[in-house]
């Protein structure tokens, strides 16, 4: 058997494996979430959805976020990733570690003031009086521009993060 | 390393030392890959006057993740034996101008980079830090350039037949 011939090849094996895997993890959560930035691109008020629809559980695009950052966490800049055979590449994701978690950050705090602008939006729209008034549009249009505003910011923050963590896959 | 034959010190790294061939060989080819990628990705960069800090941060990303392991190489090809007393002193001695000035112009875009990707950075420092860039670019991709053509055209030869 070559495992018992040859134990550091098998020891080899099973980090080119660990390696791989964690290539093929990286490239799916890449896919992902540039899928999801397509979406909102195309159409932004898609977001609307993601942002509202579960309101006691974290939005789709924020768990796709905080998994993409896990697994950063976890088995990019982990003492024991599989990337440390390759000092170079580990090097150069440790170099690059603050400015992703700043993307992060960010992608994460826009998302967390447009859901509130977004919920007291809903509540405001909601709140119809007995007629409409005079200058009731203009207070309408602004409050619109506002909302909008928010969610350009929102996906920006998200873009930039998606584009972020796929410039870093490009070393590999 | 000191190897001890009778009373002949055979240093490692030297030509010599006829079995490190293969590995300087191989060394050498992966810094040509290495800097050829490099050059590549420099050549993808093109700051623009418009650009925010962020964008810069991300579109310098992959070259920015390629500079530690180029400057390696460099280091290793100036100081660390590989170009051997068989190569020709006139050959070394332009590769090794050819990786000094590489190690500069390396440096400069670094600092321009930092500047543009500061957030605090003015319009006319942008600016400034933008035309810089785009010369250092230019220059660094010649260097690039020459020490690729130094080490694949000379010694030693099974290099350039690769």
């Amino acid at each position: 058997m070559a495992r018992t011939a040859n134990p550091g090849g098998g020891v080899a094996a099973t980090k080119a494996d660990a390696r791989r895997r964690l290539h093929d993890d990286l490239r799916e959560f890449d896919e992902r979430l540039q899928a999801m930035v397509d979406a909102y691109q195309e159409k932004p008020s898609v977001i609307d959805g993601d942002v509202l629809n579960t309101p006691d559980h974290a939005s789709d695009i924020e768990t796709t976020i905080t998994k993409v950052y896990r697994i950063m966490k976890t088995r990019v800049y982990a003492e024991n990733s599989p990337l440390r055979v390759d000092n170079d590449l580990w090097e150069a994701y440790q170099e690059q570690k603050d400015e992703f978690i700043f993307f992060y950050k960010s992608a994460l705090m826009a998302l967390e003031t447009y859901r509130e602008v977004l919920r007291a939006y809903s509540l405001m729209k909601g709140d119809v009086g007995p007629r409409l008034q005079r200058g009731d549009l203009e207070r309408i249009r602004q409050d619109e521009h506002a909302q909008v505003k928010e969610r350009a910011g929102c996906i920006e923050a998200i873009s930039d993060f998606q584009s972020k963590f796929s410039a870093t896959l490009t070393i590999l | 390393m000191v190897g001890r034959s009778d009373n002949v010190v055979v240093l490692s790294g030297r030509g010599g030392a006829g079995k490190r061939q293969p590995a300087r060989v191989e060394a050498l080819r992966a810094t040509v890959g290495q800097l050829d990628e490099l050059g590549c990705r420099l050549q993808q960069l093109s700051p623009h006057l418009s650009w925010s800090a962020q964008r810069c941060m991300i579109a310098s990303t992959p070259f920015r993740m390629r500079l530690t392991g180029a400057r390696k190489r460099l280091d290793d090809l100036v100081s660390s034996g590989l170009l051997g007393e068989q190569d020709g002193a006139r050959w070394a001695l332009e590769l090794n101008d050819a990786c000094l000035e590489a190690e500069r112009r390396l440096y400069d875009i670094d600092v321009c980079l930092h500047t543009l990707q500061r957030m605090e950075t003015s319009l006319a420092e942008r600016a400034r830090g933008t035309e810089i860039f785009a010369s250092n670019r230019s220059e660094l991709l010649k260097v690039l350039s020459e020490i690729r053509h130094l080490i694949t055209q000379r010694p030693p030869a099974e290099l350039g037949e690769s």
